[in-house]
């Protein structure tokens, strides 16, 4: 009886970092190139349960089935699927189709991966991104460009019809196991994997990735662990009244 | 909760960048700017591979990200329409560039406001600041060529206007009356050769702004919506706590 009060607690703990992972998607339903995330949850303290019988004294242990105590988050993790790609027309904006990443560069020398690509030129001509770090190509260096410079769908950089260089595009062995870092950014983990730079990316010049949220899901989603929520509290307060008939009315003459 | 007022703030920043479009939808010159946002940081409850309390191996971090925010406002150059006004003081930038004007202050400043006034001699523009440059000009029927010489009926020259560019337009500093300033991520200006260098001036028209009404009424009803979906997650957030509360009876 107690159990399942802490039972129904881990169900409302649950819901509740549902919510703020829903919050956040919500959140960043305008930020370019965001991935929204998604919770995995598991079952805690699994047992098995057995049954004692008695049979000319040698105990004899029947398995009943398992039982679970329980749930707890064990993992979030971004989904990468496509999101739609707003044509603006700005030579400085871009997108991928399909997988991969950008890479840029903080002024520290730190490498992150993003699929934000609303980029700018900075003073000294180099590309940059909205934050202000530097965007890379394919042989790690930091891009210089000049006004009217195109990009070709497999990321190379041409200006005045000059090949000068290639956008970095890059994939990962287990691209959910890059982290989050804020920024738009995931950073390699050795979970992830080192980049690698030889895959088939298709690049859009002229438009950039809206973040992959559904709001319809997101809602529906939100309605939901609020009714989970409601419930779970429900049995709470069900089991608080089986202990205060325990408590006070069991014996009573 | 947090997370979704971060939301709202984003939006409401979007909704305000939107009116500003549309109020000068009909501002000669005006360009239009864009909100960039980015998602804030994520708070790790649980690395990769750390065990969880059960002593199995989790296979997943477990993070919790904190909302939004915005990181750039960008000022959008693209070209306007240029609308055929007739009227010979109306020059409109055909490319890139802008008009060099001093401000009361004395500093320069930099706009595309083509619609031209003249006061003893010098050229104004609708905001009433002097264009750098031709002086002397007569009242009479002027004609103002392509590569920016201004000419009376005979013929007679009265000097050229001039087109400064930016090596990063995008980097200009928006100051209101239709001007900008150069700053450090702009680079300085640079005179352009009308004609030569894909500009042009175009005599009897008006750079209309290059704001999308139709677009900006998109972009409004989204951040609409987006503003309200934000302020579900609070309202259930705050139903949670309703919620929590009704535990103890």
């Amino acid at each position: 009886m107690i159990r399942g009060i802490y039972t129904a607690a881990m169900g409302m703990l649950a819901e509740e970092s549902k919510v703020n992972n829903i919050s956040n998607n919500l959140a960043n339903v305008d930020t370019a190139g965001f991935k929204k995330d998604g919770l995995a949850f598991s079952t805690y303290l699994k047992k098995e349960i057995f049954r004692n019988e008695s049979e000319d004294h040698f105990n004899k242990r029947t398995n009943v089935g398992k039982m679970e105590s329980g749930v707890v988050l064990d993992e979030s993790k971004p989904w990468f699927e496509q999101g739609a790609i707003e044509m603006t027309g700005s030579e400085y904006d871009f997108a991928i189709t399909g997988e991969g990443f950008f890479t840029v560069e903080t002024a520290d020398g730190r490498t992150y991966y993003t699929r934000n690509g609303q980029w700018h030129r900075d003073n000294e001509n180099f590309l940059v991104d909205s934050v202000g770090n530097y965007v890379l190509n394919d042989a790690g260096e930091r891009i210089t460009i000049e006004e009217g410079f195109r990009v070709d769908q497999d990321g190379s950089i041409y200006e005045n019809g000059v090949l000068t260089g290639r956008i970095d595009l890059v994939t990962f062995d287990n691209p959910d196991g890059l982290r989050k870092v804020g920024n738009n950014y995931f950073a390699a983990t050795d979970y992830s994997g080192p980049s690698q730079q030889n895959f088939d990316a298709t690049v859009v010049q002229g438009g950039f990735e809206r973040a992959n949220v559904n709001a319809v899901k997101e809602m529906v989603n939100l309605i939901n662990a609020q009714r989970h929520f409601e419930i779970a509290q429900r049995v709470i307060t069900t089991e608080d009244q089986l202990l205060d008939a325990a408590v006070n009315r069991v014996g009573k003459v | 909760m947090y997370s979704a007022s971060t939301g709202m703030n984003a939006q409401q920043h979007k909704l305000d960048t939107i009116a500003n479009n549309l109020a000068n939808v009909d501002t000669t010159g005006f360009k239009k700017s864009r909100n960039e946002f980015a998602d804030l940081f994520y708070v790790y409850a649980k690395n990769t591979g750390a065990p969880d309390s059960d002593t199995n191996i989790s296979n997943g971090p477990v993070y919790t990200g904190l909302g939004v925010k915005e990181v750039r406002t960008t000022k959008i150059f693209s070209q306007g329409n240029l609308e055929n006004t007739g009227r010979t003081l109306d020059v409109a930038i055909n490319g890139e560039g802008f008009y060099q004007v001093t401000m009361d202050n004395g500093n320069v400043a930099y706009t595309r406001d083509g619609a031209l006034h003249l006061k003893d001699g010098y050229l104004y523009t609708s905001s009433g600041y002097r264009i750098n440059g031709p002086s002397g000009i007569p009242n009479t029927e002027l004609s103002i060529l392509r590569t920016g010489q201004i000419q009376d009926a005979d013929g007679a020259s009265y000097g050229e206007l001039t087109v400064y560019d930016f090596s990063n337009s995008e980097g200009l500093k928006s100051i209101g009356d239709n001007l900008y300033l150069p700053s450090d991520s702009s680079g300085t200006a640079a005179e352009l050769q009308l004609g030569l260098d894909d500009t042009t001036l175009e005599q009897n028209f008006l750079e209309k702004s290059n704001v999308n009404a139709v677009q900006e009424m998109v972009n409004m009803i989204s951040a609409q919506r987006a503003y309200e979906l934000n302020s579900k997650s609070i309202t259930t957030a705050d139903n949670m706590l309703q919620t929590v509360s009704g535990l103890k009876r």
